[in-house]
């Protein structure tokens, strides 16, 4: 691939102590992923996947070795400056969607706006683009609990993007999802990953989902067993009624 | 996170939990109506009792009266020489006579105080009927108890004509004299326990000489605060001088310990309302422990979640600042009209029993403030240090 190196591992080990015990969760790794990759860490429950993850999102910080993104070692930021990279540079999407409860559907996706320093007006801007791609316009004002999952993790994918970010983490984004909302939730993914060529890094077991990912990283007992290289991706279906191309997710 | 932002976040959370916020917001308004309650009352009767004590210019005013050690007495010589001193507005002497009253054939004894016109408003005196006199020779104001003694009641004693028989004494010679004068009532005084009688000093001018020795003086001085320097060149000269802005320092200093207590109290109300907001804080802490992850993850510095925090106790501890100053002030009026219906049905006086002063009231609503910040700054603290993926991981 000609693109460049967006985030470099090396030797990367991380360990948690659990009262008297150390445990190893994550035991040497090195990878690369290049900018517009679709990468999946695959693997059993306990693999370390989700760990490695939270490294490349800066909420975790290793207990050894390097890790870099766009050449900058995020390990040694400061809390500030994690939030700033937070805010800025990636969009997360988690399982259990995590869904800001207070807050309307329309003021979660303009949340990384606001965290971010933008006006209320900018935020609000944004995320009805935002939730009008995703087709959640009618929901703009509900609260969470009145959404199905499908629909709560449209929203989750719609706040991830709100920044505009490079980099889009998803730590099992279809595991609290029935099939069909979990089948959508993956061709959207593919779509911003083809189209509007955002890096993707994902965390999944379930084998289905491999055929989407440009590189796949399987995972064993805290190691990269082997190295996956996707050169046989699926055509890009229609997605319900949503409009992914890069032009109007940049809007508002 | 713009400000704007912070405080409506803030705002959200107090609105979206309204059961919980309105009783933190009633917890800490019930402790500040307490002091609010209690200090007033104190500020309230403290008034009363100087009020009662004092006019404006009886508070500006000496006693002179003979020293035990005095060689010089009270005389039309020692009155030129303190009008002469700086500062001095006015003298005022009283001379005390025997006076045998006759009205209508009853007849009683009573003192008669020989005084200059403004010797009222020097002591301070207040007429339940009629007033004082001023530019008269045959105008008295007496007592309810003489009224008594001549079965007159008092709301209709005003013009009545008393014959008096005024008994003089010559100081030189212990000699006595009668004089006999006919006054007219003018004003009645409340006391029904002495017979006594206010008469103008000018109805016996032709009997009072330089050798006539008076029983005081009232010293008014121009400026508060020179009082203390007339008063001690007078004291200087071996008299007697007493001012009631020493009685009123001496109940103030009373009162100063009266409402120290009574705030004591409310402060007490105040801590425990605090502890319960405390509480609160710490519990919305655990309950949104899950979206101060999830707001970190999405980029909120460390110092925006401990912003929402402070900001979210202390909205909630000025509004119950804010609601317990008016609960407080609220409650001492309802109070103060239910006691003056009952003074009043019992035939008593309407006083103001509690006096709330501004400074007071914006005082305790910006220390309700301080009092959120103090309790929000542990729980704001705690939630800016959580660890964002261990915080996403709490159920």
């Amino acid at each position: 691939m000609g693109s460049s190196v967006l985030i470099e591992a090396k030797d990367i080990k991380k360990s948690f102590t659990l009262g008297p015990n150390t445990i190893e969760v994550i035991k040497g790794v090195s990878f690369e992923i290049h900018s517009g990759d679709y990468v999946i860490f695959f693997g059993q429950s306990g693999c370390g996947k989700s760990t490695l993850l939270n490294l490349c999102s800066g909420l975790e910080s290793p207990t050894e070795g390097k890790f870099t993104v766009r050449g900058e070692e995020i390990s040694k930021f400061s809390s500030d400056q994690k939030a700033k990279f937070r805010q800025s540079k990636i969009g997360i999407v988690f399982q259990q969607f995590n869904l800001l409860k207070s807050m309307t559907v329309e003021e979660n996706v303009s949340f990384p706006l606001i965290a971010a320093g933008e006006t209320r007006e900018r935020g609000i801007n944004r995320a009805t683009n935002l939730l009008s791609v995703f087709g959640l316009t009618k929901h703009a004002h509900n609260i969470h609990t009145e959404l199905s999952g499908g629909q709560q993790q449209r929203v989750a994918m719609a706040r991830a993007l709100a920044v505009n970010p490079w980099i889009l983490i998803c730590d099992e984004p279809t595991g609290n999802l029935d099939s069909k909302s979990a089948d959508e939730v993956m061709e959207i993914f593919y779509h911003l990953n083809r189209k509007s060529k955002r890096t993707i890094l994902m965390v999944t077991h379930n084998p289905d989902h491999i055929k989407f990912a440009s590189k796949i990283f399987h995972m064993k007992d805290g190691m990269i067993v082997k190295t996956q290289i996707n050169r046989s991706r699926p055509a890009l279906k229609h997605v319900g009624d949503f409009d992914l191309s890069s032009r109007s997710l940049e809007q508002g | 996170m713009r400000l704007n932002q912070i405080l409506r976040i803030a705002i959200n959370n107090i609105k979206s939990n309204k059961m919980r916020s309105l009783l933190t917001i009633s917890g800490i308004a019930v402790g500040i109506a307490t002091i609010v309650f209690l200090v007033s009352l104190g500020y309230g009767l403290q008034q009363l009792s100087v009020k009662k004590i004092a006019s404006i210019a009886a508070i500006n005013t000496l006693d002179v009266s003979p020293g035990k050690t005095a060689v010089q007495k009270i005389d039309n010589n020692l009155i030129a020489s303190i009008k002469s001193m700086p500062d001095v507005a006015s003298v005022s002497s009283l001379l005390s006579l025997g006076l045998k009253v006759d009205f209508e054939g009853k007849k009683t004894d009573a003192v008669g105080s020989f005084v200059n016109d403004d010797y009222a408003k020097l002591e301070g005196l207040d007429t339940v009927v009629g007033g004082f006199f001023s530019n008269s020779t045959t105008d008295i104001v007496v007592s309810t108890a003489l009224l008594k003694a001549l079965n007159i009641d008092p709301t209709g004693a005003v013009k009545k004509e008393f014959n008096t028989t005024v008994i003089m004494v010559n100081s030189a010679t212990k000699e006595k004299t009668e004089v006999a004068k006919k006054y007219f009532v003018i004003g009645v005084i409340q006391d029904d326990s002495v017979s006594f009688a206010y008469v103008p000093q000018s109805s016996v001018a032709d009997k009072v000489s330089d050798a006539t020795v008076y029983n005081s003086v009232k010293v008014n001085i121009s400026d508060q605060k020179q009082i203390q320097g007339v008063k001690d060149k007078i004291t200087s000269m071996g008299f007697t001088v007493t001012s009631i802005a020493d009685t009123i320092s001496q109940v103030d200093q009373i009162f100063r310990v009266v409402q120290l207590v009574l705030a004591l109290f409310g402060f007490i109300a105040l801590m425990v309302a605090s502890i319960g907001m405390f509480n609160t804080m710490t519990i919305a802490l655990l309950e949104r422990t899950r979206d101060i992850g999830i707001m970190k993850a999405l980029g909120a510095r460390d110092r925006d979640i401990s912003k929402i925090f402070l900001f979210e106790s202390s909205a909630i501890s000025s509004m119950g600042g804010l609601f317990g100053v008016l609960l407080g002030y609220l409650t001492g009026k309802a109070i103060n009209f239910g006691v003056n219906q009952l003074a009043i049905s019992v035939g008593g006086d309407a006083q103001t029993l509690f006096v709330t002063p501004f400074l007071l009231a914006v005082g305790i609503v910006v220390f309700s403030v301080l009092v959120g910040v103090m309790t929000g700054f542990y729980p704001s603290r705690r939630a800016s240090r959580l660890n964002p993926l261990d915080a996403l991981r709490y159920e």
